[in-house]
């Protein structure tokens, strides 16, 4: 089973994420800032991290890093609200597997997700 | 006598005090109390409710077909008007930030639970704040059956109902709701027409065919954004039109009207930015010789060694480089025998060649 974390910071959305992708057959995590995302991505161990990069604590950009940074480098989903070209190039500089932009057609982030699964399919537990 | 009479008076006033104190501690506990009780049953219902969206949501995704059914504990706390604002709420937040079906769905959920209804009453509100809201949620929610109500709005006293009408009639219907700029009085601010323009980019482009009428309106707001829309997307059939607002009164819409002159320049564009060239503020000489510069037309010599010796620097400069640009060939010798000072004439030459 693909262990996905989802941190964002807008409860409904967080709950229609964690809804969405555990019905797809993902095993979910989620919260709402980036100080549980660090301490999640230590004990929930996800294969993917999809992250907003406006949240409280660390950036999405700081838990891009710290995610990227490890032994055993967790895969990156960017969703965020902003379309700045160069936020866009920094994450995929560091290393993010995706980015994708809000408003976001869910059905689109599930292909997306489950292609990003499918190619780094070693890493997955 | 005095002293017990003082004595008792204190121990009343004390009493009174303590009993005060007493219900004023109640009063604050009371309402601390039922403050908690609210809050625990909002995050309750907001808690069952957005386990139902997502539920909801995610069945549709999954199919398209399947229809959601509403459970009656949630059907029955949503005739509570306290309950319906905070569901309204939560939908808010589902349309912003989805697309594709999963949106159609909020909009139809919003629509089921006849969550118009709170829309419409903020919509007659005499706080504009209020009003504000029922305008975001009637384009954010698609409600086009709604569009004469926000056209209303268009020319509202208030500048924050006016900004948020305009941006929702053109959310609502792309090109189409530019009408509104006919009917209004009121000014167009610098952000609106920011806005307004920022959120066209969203629609595909369709003729201004009213270009001729916003041109010629008293709002001179309206003329203003008119020809920022004329510059953002270019018609030639306009230029006729277009040349009137080179000798507006207002300073603004002349130099807009410059501006657009370097994007559907015609081949007598250059001798009219010439004549008029004289009359202008300096701010818009400058944007003058900077259209000059990017239209196809070769200025008028004369006009340009009459300006080679202008008294503001910036002017000069850019005068040399549209001789150098226009007139490559005889561009050293106008230059340089334009000027009285020969030390001057060789470093403007200098400078204007190492500029192109």
């Amino acid at each position: 089973m693909k262990k996905l974390l989802i941190v964002e910071q807008e409860a409904v959305i967080l709950e229609i994420l964690n809804h969405c992708f555990t019905a797809n057959g993902w095993v979910t995590a989620g919260c709402s800032d980036g100080k549980q995302a660090m301490e999640l991505m230590n004990s929930f161990q996800p294969d993917l991290l999809l992250t907003n990069i406006l949240i409280p604590f660390y950036s999405g950009i700081e838990l891009l890093q710290a995610a990227r940074t490890k032994p055993n480098p967790i895969e990156v989903v960017i969703l965020a609200l902003l379309i700045d070209d160069a936020v866009k190039k920094q994450c995929y500089e560091i290393g993010a597997a995706a980015y994708l932009t809000k408003p976001f057609d869910l059905e689109i982030l599930l292909q997306e997700l489950n292609e990003i699964a499918k190619n780094k399919q070693p890493f997955f537990h | 006598m005095n002293i017990a009479v003082s004595i008792e008076f204190l121990q009343n006033g004390t009493v009174v005090a303590l009993i005060s104190c007493l219900i004023v501690l109640l009063v604050i506990l009371g309402f601390v109390l039922v403050r908690r009780i609210r809050r625990r049953k909002r995050i309750r219902f907001q808690k069952l409710l957005r386990h139902w969206l997502a539920d909801a949501i995610t069945n549709r995704v999954m199919d398209p077909d399947k229809n959601f059914v509403i459970s009656i504990q949630l059907e029955k706390l949503l005739l509570k008007k306290y309950y319906r604002l905070l569901a309204l709420e939560e939908l808010l937040a589902c349309k912003k930030y989805l697309k594709g079906s999963a949106m159609n769905m909020v909009v139809q959920l919003y629509e089921q639970l006849q969550l118009r209804k709170e829309t419409d009453k903020k919509l007659k509100s005499l706080i504009w704040s209020r009003v504000v809201k029922g305008i975001q949620e009637i384009y954010i929610f698609d409600q086009y059956d709604a569009m004469d109500q926000l056209f209303a709005f268009a020319d509202n006293e208030n500048p924050f109902i006016r900004s948020e009408a305009h941006f929702g009639v053109i959310n609502l219907q792309g090109f189409d709701a530019l009408k509104f700029l006919k009917q209004i009085q009121n000014s167009l601010s610098n952000w609106d027409q920011i806005n307004l323009l920022h959120q066209l980019k969203l629609f595909e482009p369709k003729p201004l065919v009213e270009m001729p009428e916003w041109l010629l309106l008293e709002n001179e707001s309206v003329v203003l954004f008119a020809l920022k829309l004329l510059e953002a997307y270019p018609d030639e059939q306009y230029y006729p039109n277009l040349i009137p607002c080179l000798h507006h009164s207002n300073e603004d819409i002349r130099k807009q009207a410059i501006r657009c002159c370097g994007i559907i320049a015609q081949y007598d564009t250059a001798r009219l930015l010439e004549e008029q060239f004289a009359k202008e503020t300096n701010n818009n000489q400058i944007k003058t010789l900077e259209t000059l510069k990017k239209i196809e037309a070769t200025p008028n010599k004369d006009f340009l060694l009459q300006n080679l010796n202008h008294p503001d620097d910036r002017v000069k400069q850019l005068v040399a480089e549209l001789i150098v640009i226009k007139f490559p060939t005889d561009a050293e010798p106008m230059i340089l025998n334009s000027q009285e000072n020969s030390h001057q004439r060789h470093q403007l030459f200098k400078h204007v060649q190492a500029l192109s």
